[in-house]
């Protein structure tokens, strides 16, 4: 896991302004981590700069890196001696270095587990009431004591102490003990953190929806509004925390949100305007096409003004006898239109009828009609086997003096025949025979 | 082909024709009709002379529409009795029969 050591050497050895994606991949972790690490690390004094400006190592950050010391992060960084723990929890409540210092020097020549003692020096050496009190406490709490008598208005405060600074410092402070790593909340300590757990929770759970819609880790692609709204609380972080008055915190709001504005008009498309005017056509055109909308919407638009109805009644009634017989007031053109659909229905009606009228006779009438095909067949071979059987066969003749009848001789070419009659024996020729 | 189709539809009337008297001669039931055959009544001219003067202007009609498509009363005949083989049983056993009952329908549409 990453630390603010790290995070302080990273920058010092880039040099200059870093941007938070190029110290998380230095230093090897999240951009939430850094972003709230270095928030942290502004808060000592270390480095400067913000999420989207970049961050830079300031003098005091260069400073504790020449002279070796390590920020303590860690039980490991704290020590388990008297003086590292008394020191430890001065950094934790806030207060200068110089003083935690002087003050541990000056306890540290009595006993450091004489609390009155402890806070007689707090007291001497000047350390804001807030922070007095925060380091007092937890170095109470590690000795595992209670609050002398005489010191208990003193350390709690008076009512209007609460209702001032106390309540503040616990609304502002004393909630804000997470930070975000590895997209995990983790404890850092009272009024450490940049986040209440439910506030890490919320914040996690945004972007975890984030990343089943867009896809986690996209570079390039433009911050999410739950990113953004992450930023402006890690910008406003420091400022909350150094109890700020309001009107920064309300500037500072106010410019965030305008940039916000910007950024989300400029993903709304405008209307785009047509440099040049129009033409008379086109205008004309334009007011046939306004002129028929508002024929359409005539009735209304009368209704709308108060115009009254025009006297023509477009309405012409006829009287009709009804499909059910009763007589009934119609509008003329709607009888017309309905004898006209009466008479198509009528028509085609009739058409259809007629149509199945001539299929069922030609239903009737094949089996008439084939017969009629077969019969005629019959007679045609009939007539073709009655002129073969003619012309076979041999022709014959009858003689006219003794009516002998008699016959041509097989291949007869019209040459003059006898009559086989040796009484008679009269010669033919071929005109008297086909005569 | 022309031909041919004329023959085809000349028959076909001739065979509508034919089942027309069919079925009148059903309708008269065909025993009656023997019985009239056996006692050498004519059926044609008993029939022609039942039908009212409207129904024989029809009949008259019809058969002068048959014989301009060169259907002549022969023809019908025929083929009734090829129709109906009980009638042609009768016609053959009496020859003269079949010439009385032309020579009553060329009467019938010579009165016409």
């Amino acid at each position: 896991m990453a630390n603010q050591n790290q995070v302080l050497q990273a920058l010092s050895s880039e040099g200059g302004v870093v941007t938070t994606e190029n110290l998380a991949t230095s230093v090897g972790t999240t951009q939430d981590t850094i972003r709230a690490l270095c928030s942290k690390l502004k808060t000592k004094g270390y480095v400067d700069g913000s999420t989207k400006e970049g961050w830079t190592i300031t003098s005091d950050g260069r400073e504790v890196l020449e002279r070796g010391l390590k920020i303590p992060t860690t039980p490991e960084d704290v020590g388990a001696d008297t003086e590292s723990k008394f020191k430890y929890y001065g950094k934790l409540a806030g207060v200068d270095p110089d003083r935690i210092l002087a003050v541990t020097e000056a306890v540290l020549t009595s006993d450091p587990e004489n609390l009155e003692h402890v806070w007689e020096v707090m007291t001497q050496m000047d350390i804001a009431m807030p922070n007095r009190r925060r380091w007092f406490n937890s170095w109470r709490y590690y000795l595992k004591q209670g609050i002398p008598a005489e010191l208990k208005e003193k350390v709690i405060g008076s009512p209007d102490e609460e209702k001032g600074e106390a309540l503040s410092f616990s609304a502002k402070e004393r909630g804000k003990d997470y930070i975000i790593v590895d997209e995990e909340p983790v404890r850092v300590g009272a009024g450490l953190g940049d986040y209440g757990l439910q506030d890490a929770k919320d914040i996690l759970g945004i972007r975890a929806l984030r990343n089943r819609f867009t896809g986690a880790g996209q570079p390039g692609a433009p911050p999410a509004a739950t990113e953004k709204v992450s930023e402006l609380l890690t910008a406003l972080g420091p400022y909350i925390n150094k109890g700020s008055d309001t009107d920064t915190l309300k500037e500072i709001l106010a410019d965030k949100l305008a940039l916000q504005r910007q950024e989300i008009l400029s993903h709304i498309p405008q209307p785009v305007q047509t440099a040049q005017p129009k033409s008379f056509i086109e205008q004309i055109t334009g007011f046939v096409a306004a002129l028929s909308s508002l024929k359409e919407a005539g009735p209304i638009l009368r209704s709308i003004l108060g115009v009254p109805e025009t006297t023509a009644n477009p309405f012409t009634p006829a009287q009709v006898i009804g499909l059910d017989g009763q007589p009934s007031v119609m509008d003329l053109t709607k009888v017309l239109d309905l004898r006209k659909f009466l008479a198509e229905e009528k028509r085609a009606d009739e058409k259809h009828q007629t149509l199945i009228k001539f299929a069922e006779t030609a239903r009737e009438n094949i089996p008439d009609g084939i017969q009629a095909i077969l019969k005629t067949v019959s007679e045609a071979k009939a007539g073709t086997e009655a002129k073969t059987t003619a012309a076979s066969q041999p022709q014959m003749f009858e003689c006219g003096n003794c009516k002998t009848p008699f016959s041509a001789p097989a291949g007869w070419a019209g040459q003059a025949l006898k009559c086989p009659n040796p009484q008679c024996g009269r010669e033919y020729s071929k005109e008297e025979l086909l005569k | 082909m022309t031909n041919f189709m004329a023959r085809t539809a000349r028959n076909f009337m001739v065979i509508k024709a034919a089942r027309e008297i069919k079925e009148e001669i059903e309708k008269a039931g065909l025993d009656n009709l023997k019985l009239l055959c056996g006692n050498g009544v004519s059926i044609v001219g008993t029939y022609l002379n039942g039908c009212t003067p409207k129904e024989q202007a029809r009949l008259r009609q019809q058969f002068g529409n048959l014989l301009n498509f060169g259907v002549t009363p022969e023809m019908v005949l025929d083929e009734v009795t090829r129709q109906i083989p009980d009638l042609a049983l009768i016609i053959e056993k009496r020859p003269d029969y079949k010439k009385t009952e032309l020579q009553k329908v060329k009467e019938f549409l010579k009165a016409g």
